[in-house]
Order: C-alpha cells, then structure tokens, then sequence
C-alpha cells in the first residue's frame, strides 16, 4: 500500500488514466476540467506519450480517434459546451468502433452555463447526445478511490468493446482535494484491445452478434478501411439493408450482451431500509452523509450508487428497491436519471430532490427531505 | 481539538488564498491525523475573480467534501465576502481585511475581527504576496487546528528554501495581530 497523498478528483483521472496506459491526450481546456488537461501536459512526456492542445473541443476529439486507430490509449477532457461539441464525433467513433475515453466534468447549463459551479445535467445527454441508436457505457464514480479505478475501468472497457467510454463527474468531486492511498497495480486489472493473429483478412467487421471487431492499427501493414458511413464487413460504405442492422444490432448488441459484466453499482444500508435514495457522483456522498445521520435518528433510510448510469442498472435497483416504501432521487439537474428510475420502478412512491442553480445538495437538506417523506 | 472543523477563506483570484487552504488541510492531516479535504472554488476569471477555498477537517472520513457548516470564515474582499457569506454557523469567528471589507450585513450574530491585513503585510512582511501565509497565521492561532511550529514546518517543507525567511515573517506577523 503506497502511502496517503492528497489529490483532486480531476489528479486522480489523470492518475488512473496513465496507470491504465493511456499515452494519448488532445484537448482544449475548459473548466471544471482544466486541471486534467494540466497534468496530462506534466506526466505524459515521462511516459513516452503525447499531449496535444488544439484549437478547439471538435478537433480535440478528432485527433484522438486518429490516434486511437493508430494504437494509443486516448483520452479528452472536458466540460458541458464541449462536450456538446464533441457529440458528432462522438457518434463516428461509435460508428466506427474505436476505444477512446471522454471525461466530462459536468457544471451548469444549457450552453456556457455556469463556470465553474456543479451540476449532473449531462447524464442524459451522455446517453443520447450524438444522434442514431448506439451503444453506450457510462461510469459515474463519486469517491476518490472510485475516481481511479472507474478511469481505469474506462479504458479497460473501450478496449474490450472497442467503443467510446464516457467518464462523468461533477464539479464538486473534480476539485475536491482528498488523501488517498492510490491503488497499487495489483489491485486492478489493465485490459488491451484485441489484435487478429495473422494480418490477411480486410473483413474487420465481420464479427457475431454482440462482438466488437479485432482489427490491426494503422501503420501495421494491411490497409484497413475505417468509415462513418454505415459500413459492411469490409468497413466499406453501404446502404444494404441486412447488412445495416446487421452491423447495427451487433453494435448495439455489444453493451446488452455483456452488461452483467460492465454494470456496477454499491449499496449501503439498503436491506431493511424503508426509503431508498438513489443517487450518484457527489450526491451519492452527500446522500450516503445523510444516510449516517438519518440512521442515528432511527429512520431506515438506505442509498443505491449506480457506478455505472449507462446501460442503467435496472435488475440492481429492481432488486435494492423490493420492499421499499419510498424512492428518493437526489440530483443536480431538474429531473433526468428520474425518468429511468421511473421507467424501472412504475407502480413505485418516487419522489425527487433536485437543483439547478449551481449549488450542490447539501446532506442536511437530504435528511429534511427524507423526514418529511416518511413523517419522522 | 473539535471532532469537526470547517473554514472557509474567500479572497479574489491571484491572492493566493486556495493555496493556503491547500497547506492548512495538508497540515491537519499531516500533523494531526485527521482526514481532511479542501475544495476550491472559482469563477472563469483567472485574476480578480471571486474565489474560496473550504477545508474541512473530521476525526472520520468525511463523506461529502463541501462546507455547511462553517465554524471559521475569513474574507480579504468585499465582493467574496458577499457571495460567500452563506452556510456560517451563527457562533462562528469572522475575520476581514478591514481595509478591503466594510460592508457587513446587519446584525450579523458571529464574533468579528476587522484587520488590516494587506496593509500590515506590506508594511511589516514587506512583500503582498505572503498575505495567503499571514491570513494562515491567523487562522492556526483562532483555530488551534496546528501549533506554531507546525504551521511553520508545513509552509517551509512546501515551499524553495528562498521563501523560507519571508514565509517565517509573515507566520509571526499573523500570530501577532490577533489575540
């Protein structure tokens, strides 16, 4: 165990991003993200990678599927109005199935919003910001030692299914500093991207259901065919309809097919709990802050943590809400991650604790929430 | 020393005062085995901005890093003072630049200190940028969150020795202007 030291949220996305081989970052600075940007610039070099500042979030997100497809673990950082920016290319690397990881460190909107005060306002966005149907994966960790290893996981599952991860966080969590011991390599699992065994087949997309595709990088010697266009097995333009929800079930299929495996979530307090708050990134901690106290008062009152919102967690909550009297849903946004809680507990008493004016929820208005809600 | 301890220091952007927040948590863990956490806040404006920094200190792990109750709130402008001025504890200290803050809303319940803190850096320090580690003096000494020695020994390991003399001027000079 290495000794405590004390680190940002945005620090630790740096950290885990380099321990998962990341050696590839573009980006234009924007905060609450800013320091990401900072300290790939400080820690890339040393590592043999590249940090490339460019002129604007479109080409930030360009020049990493570039250099994806050439063999380089990537990432971008950014926050709301750049991530809106990054939606088109965002879709072309799912089209095209190259891993990459985009960070955004959520702060107020619609537009330039508000810099540089918190929100959780992007989470659907996250899910279907670029346009057509697509396969997503989206983690939303809230503790610092969570911060690294779902950085980790990032890069680990754009590689596995050869698709763009998308990190969320908040403010409140980018730029809180805190100690951490930051996890040794044993204590976490480091996955790279499937190469074919011999270099003769130009067929990258001819894969099963639900499997990514195992191709070459560029530069390896076979002149592979990469394209945004809706591809055939070739990689190659077309318009055939078989081969176009062929390609786009088994895109689609790639998430549904495997996520057992991708989902995570935590629970605490959650058995003999008569409300349960669902809620994630930095109000998951002032939730489960609430929870301490709420449970000192005698209110059986539990949290559910989705680690992963996208593919959302339905069997988990399904199963942590059995028996429970009353969802709450605490999240800095006018009512988003509502709606699939909603979709997923129908017949269930759901309420809602929500903000959008730059101030994060506070544990103590949680618990006057919860008071009111169960009559304590 | 409290089971929990929060201050908040609001200053404008190029005062130095995130990095004082970042030394007074680093410090309370470091010397006094506490967990502790500092969050800053900034607007887009890189200098001249409102910005604040809350450390919180808990002898647990604090599980949700933002102040709201704050025991210790310290301001060297008016504007920060004014956003700022929210989650205070009703027996809290206030300490101002009293040059910088004179507009203090009414019937405010908190203890307050008015010091002329920019002026007596330049006066006494001789340099405005140690103001951040005098504001630090000040805050050790009402806080009692370290000793004088260990607030000394937090600043001098973190900052090149050049520094060291001025930075130990500046510590005394915040010990010695408030009581």
């Amino acid at each position: 165990m290495s000794s405590k030291e004390i680190y940002s949220g945005n620090e630790l996305v740096v950290k885990g991003a380099i321990a998962a081989g990341c050696r590839f970052f573009a980006g234009y600075p924007i905060t609450p993200s800013s320091e990401v940007a900072e300290g790939m610039a400080k820690t890339l070099p040393k590592h043999g990678g590249v940090f490339v500042q460019m002129e604007d979030e479109i080409a930030s997100i360009g020049a990493i599927i570039g250099a994806s497809l050439s063999g380089k673990k990537v990432l971008t950082a950014t926050s709301g109005p750049g991530f809106s920016l990054k939606q088109e290319n965002l879709g072309a690397a799912m089209m095209a199935e190259v891993p990459l990881v985009i960070l955004n460190v959520m702060r107020g909107g619609p537009s330039t919003g508000l810099p540089t005060r918190p929100a959780q306002s992007d989470v659907m966005q996250a899910r279907w910001g670029t346009h057509g149907d697509h396969p997503v994966i989206v983690l939303t960790p809230a503790f610092p030692k969570e911060i690294f290893l779902s950085t980790v996981e990032a890069f680990n599952l754009s590689e596995r299914f050869m698709t763009p991860v998308i990190l969320l966080l908040d403010e409140v969590i980018a730029h809180a500093h805190e100690p951490l011991a930051v996890p040794e390599p044993t204590e976490y699992e480091v996955v790279n991207r499937k190469y074919p065994e011999k270099l003769d087949s130009l067929e990258i997309y001819k894969r099963e259901m639900g499997e990514p595709p195992i191709r070459p990088d560029f530069f390896m010697g076979l002149p592979i065919h990469i394209d945004s266009l809706e591809h055939s097995d070739y990689g190659t333009p077309t318009t055939h309809p078989e081969v176009v929800e062929l390609h786009q079930r088994r895109r689609l299929a790639k998430v549904e097919k495997y996520k057992d495996e991708i989902i995570k979530v935590k629970t605490y307090e959650e058995e003999d709990a008569e409300i349960l708050i669902f809620a994630y990134g930095s109000m998951a901690r002032a939730s489960l802050d609430a929870v301490r106290e709420l449970r000192k008062m005698g209110i059986k009152a539990g949290l559910f943590q989705p680690l992963t919102l996208w593919p959302f967690p339905e069997k988990a909550l399904e199963k942590a809400a059995q028996g429970k009297k009353k969802i709450l849903v605490v999240e800095m946004n006018w009512g988003q991650m509502i709606y699939e809680v909603e979709r997923v507990l129908k017949d269930r008493n759901i309420e809602g604790l929500l903000r959008m004016n730059g101030y994060a929820i506070t544990p103590v208005e949680i618990i006057n929430r919860v008071k009111e809600l169960t009559h304590a | 020393m409290p089971n929990r301890y929060e201050v908040r220091l609001a200053a404008v952007g190029g005062q130095g005062l995130i990095t004082a927040g970042a030394l007074l948590a680093k410090g309370v863990i470091e010397k006094k085995g506490m967990y502790a956490t500092q969050s800053p806040t900034y607007t887009s404006q890189v200098r001249g901005g409102p910005t604040k920094v809350d450390i919180l200190m808990d002898k647990e792990e604090i599980l949700f890093p933002q102040a709201t109750a704050i025991d210790l709130y310290f301001a060297t402008a008016q504007k920060s003072f004014d956003l700022y001025y929210h989650h205070i504890k009703s027996d809290a200290v206030i300490i101002v630049d009293s040059d910088l803050v004179t507009k203090l809303p009414p019937g405010m319940p908190q203890k307050l200190y008015g010091i002329p803190l920019t002026k007596e850096t330049v006066a006494h320090v001789g340099n405005i940028v140690t103001v951040s580690v005098v504001a630090l003096g000040i805050v050790a000494k009402v806080s009692k969150l370290l000793s004088k020695e260990e607030l000394q020994n937090i600043v001098v390991s973190s900052f090149p020795k050049s520094a060291e003399e001025l930075n130990l001027k500046a510590i005394d000079l915040g010990y010695s202007l408030i009581s």
